[in-house]
């Protein structure tokens, strides 16, 4: 009996034993794990289609916020990095990028490379060849989604001086709070004047 | 009931030393011309009381912003009233200051021993079109992007003057987020110690208002709450009627955009002079400006030829606002114009 509950003890000792080494193993081998630092993110080109020396404007969304990324032209021709960015608060960035002029025209991929060196987005684009010389190519794109672009991918509308159409906040409480206000700043202001006058006059 | 409020009254004046204001002024301090400086302070009232609630809705994070401000304007009624009364008092505070400044210039109120008053409202002046800049910019859309590539590029030329403006100035931190900082803090910060200071050598020099007839302080204090009062709802009045507009999101790579009123000379000096000007016409208004008291300081040639270089100067201003309002858009920077 006593032999059965020191072996029973013992045996109970070797599985918190085994299992705290399964335990150690399991943690060890998550933490060996390379952990994810950046997030998966999009970019969107308002012209999959540019010229070699074009400007382009470039919208990253969904990156790891205050995050760097590079963006890369990966080609037949090689890697070219175009410019690092930074990412905001909520993981987005919004830049013009100058494609090299020196690029052969053909098929490259536009990459976004986080710091350890991780593919965070792509996009399959197509570089024109430069006219030496030439005017530069117009922008394409006008508010209108280009052919070649994913669904659900937007275009990049061409800027322009003209506001937008907001849908304006009204609030029956809001504008009532400001027609009194301005009818006591007229009232008060008026009053005001009046009893200055006064005062003037009757110190002469 | 005036027996039971008389002494309460009375020992809270005593307390406070509103007996100090108990003094008299010109009785000319009264006209218009003498309360656009008044009329300022009160402009500058409304936008920080506007520029609080506006600051609990918009994020000063390079995308955030332009979100944030098109949720005001949008979703929260009360913070799209707080920008339109913000934009409008902005005017209103940049209106009122030129037109000081002309009035003061005009009759010669910077003349010893006003020195002091006149230099410290020519910095305030500097100030206001400080704050008036990182306004425009902080709404991210295409006018604010347009207006800091313009200054990052005037902050080129200026070299290390410029260090502030460019992006990699303190590069943890975003430009916009920064200039947010300027615009809620520092240049509010430096606004109010100069107009502590403004406000104290007036009292101490007295108000520039020739004549021998004399009214009591407070009749003026009451006239000037009058007009600022009506000033207030005006602009209330004006955010309702005339709300602001937005552009839509900024691009950076383009130029599509004229700036805000203020900086139209600017704008017609870059058209003029290509980039340099936006640094030349700023230039030469400020040198002008800080130079008139040491110029005109009696009565003489100086005195005259100050004169008309200043006249000349405001009159080449309202020209430059309204040609370069009128033309067409001009690039600056070599980028694209769209269309």
């Amino acid at each position: 009996m006593r032999s059965h509950i020191l072996n029973s003890g013992l045996g109970s000792a070797r599985r918190r034993v085994t299992r705290t080494a399964m335990l150690a193993v399991v943690l060890v081998g998550a933490s060996a794990m390379p952990a994810r630092a950046h997030d998966k993110g999009t970019l969107r080109l308002a012209s999959r289609t540019f010229a070699a020396g074009d400007s382009i404007p470039v919208t990253g969304a969904k990156f790891s916020p205050r995050d760097e990324v590079t963006l890369v032209l990966v080609g037949a021709s090689g890697r070219h990095a175009l410019v690092d960015v930074r990412t905001d608060s909520v993981g987005a960035f919004r830049r013009v990028v100058l494609v090299p002029s020196t690029l052969t025209s053909g098929r490259y991929r536009l990459i976004a490379e986080a710091l350890d060196g991780d593919e965070a987005a792509a996009l399959d684009v197509v570089v024109e060849a430069n006219v030496p010389g030439g005017a530069p190519p117009p922008h394409k794109p006008i508010n209108h989604a280009m052919p070649g672009m994913e669904h659900g991918e937007m275009s990049m509308p061409m800027p322009t001086a003209a506001p937008v159409s907001l849908a304006r906040a009204r609030s029956a409480s809001v504008t009532s709070a400001a027609v009194l206000l301005i009818l006591a700043c007229f009232a008060a202001g008026t009053a005001l004047l009046r009893s200055s006058r006064h005062q003037q006059r009757e110190s002469h | 009931m005036a027996g039971v409020t008389s002494p309460l009254v009375g020992g809270l004046g005593d307390r406070l030393g509103v007996g100090g204001l108990d003094y008299d002024v010109p009785a000319r301090a009264n006209r218009l011309d003498f309360m656009l400086g008044a009329l300022t302070l009160a402009a500058l009232v409304v936008l920080a009381l506007s520029g609080v609630v506006l600051a609990q809705f918009y994020d000063p994070t390079p995308l955030g912003a332009y979100a944030s401000v098109r949720y005001m304007l949008e979703k929260s009624a009360i913070a799209a009233l707080a920008s339109g009364v913000h934009v409008w008092a902005a005017s209103a505070a940049l209106v009122f200051v030129i037109l000081h400044l002309a009035a003061v210039f005009w009759r010669r109120g910077f003349r010893n021993p006003r020195e002091g008053l006149w230099w410290s409202g020519v910095v305030l002046l500097a100030l206001l079109f400080g704050l008036a800049f990182t306004g425009t910019v902080l709404l991210g859309d295409q006018g604010a992007v347009e207006a800091l590539a313009h200054a990052t590029a005037g902050a080129k030329l200026a070299g290390p003057l410029g260090a502030p403006l460019r992006a990699d100035f303190t590069p943890s931190t975003a430009l916009l987020s920064r200039l947010y900082a300027l615009h809620v803090s520092a240049l509010p910060l430096a606004l109010i110690a100069l107009l502590a200071l403004h406000l104290w050598l007036i009292r101490h020099l007295g108000v520039s208002a020739t004549g021998s007839e004399r009214a009591p302080f407070a009749s003026h204090l009451r006239r000037i709450g009058a007009v600022s009062l009506l000033l207030v709802g005006i602009v209330v009045a004006a955010a309702l009627v005339w709300p602001p507009e937005l552009l839509a999101a900024g691009q950076e790579g383009f130029e599509v955009t004229k700036p805000m009123w203020p900086f139209l000379w600017i704008y017609a000096a870059e058209n003029l002079f290509g980039m340099t000007g936006m640094l030349i016409a700023p230039g030469l208004l400020f040198g002008f400006l800080a130079l008139v008291p040491v110029s005109d300081r009696r009565d003489g040639l100086a005195s005259r030829v100050t004169r008309v270089v200043g006249t000349v100067l405001f009159v080449l201003m309202i020209v430059a606002i309204a040609y370069a309002a009128l033309a067409p858009g001009q690039s600056h920077l070599g980028m694209d114009m769209g269309g």
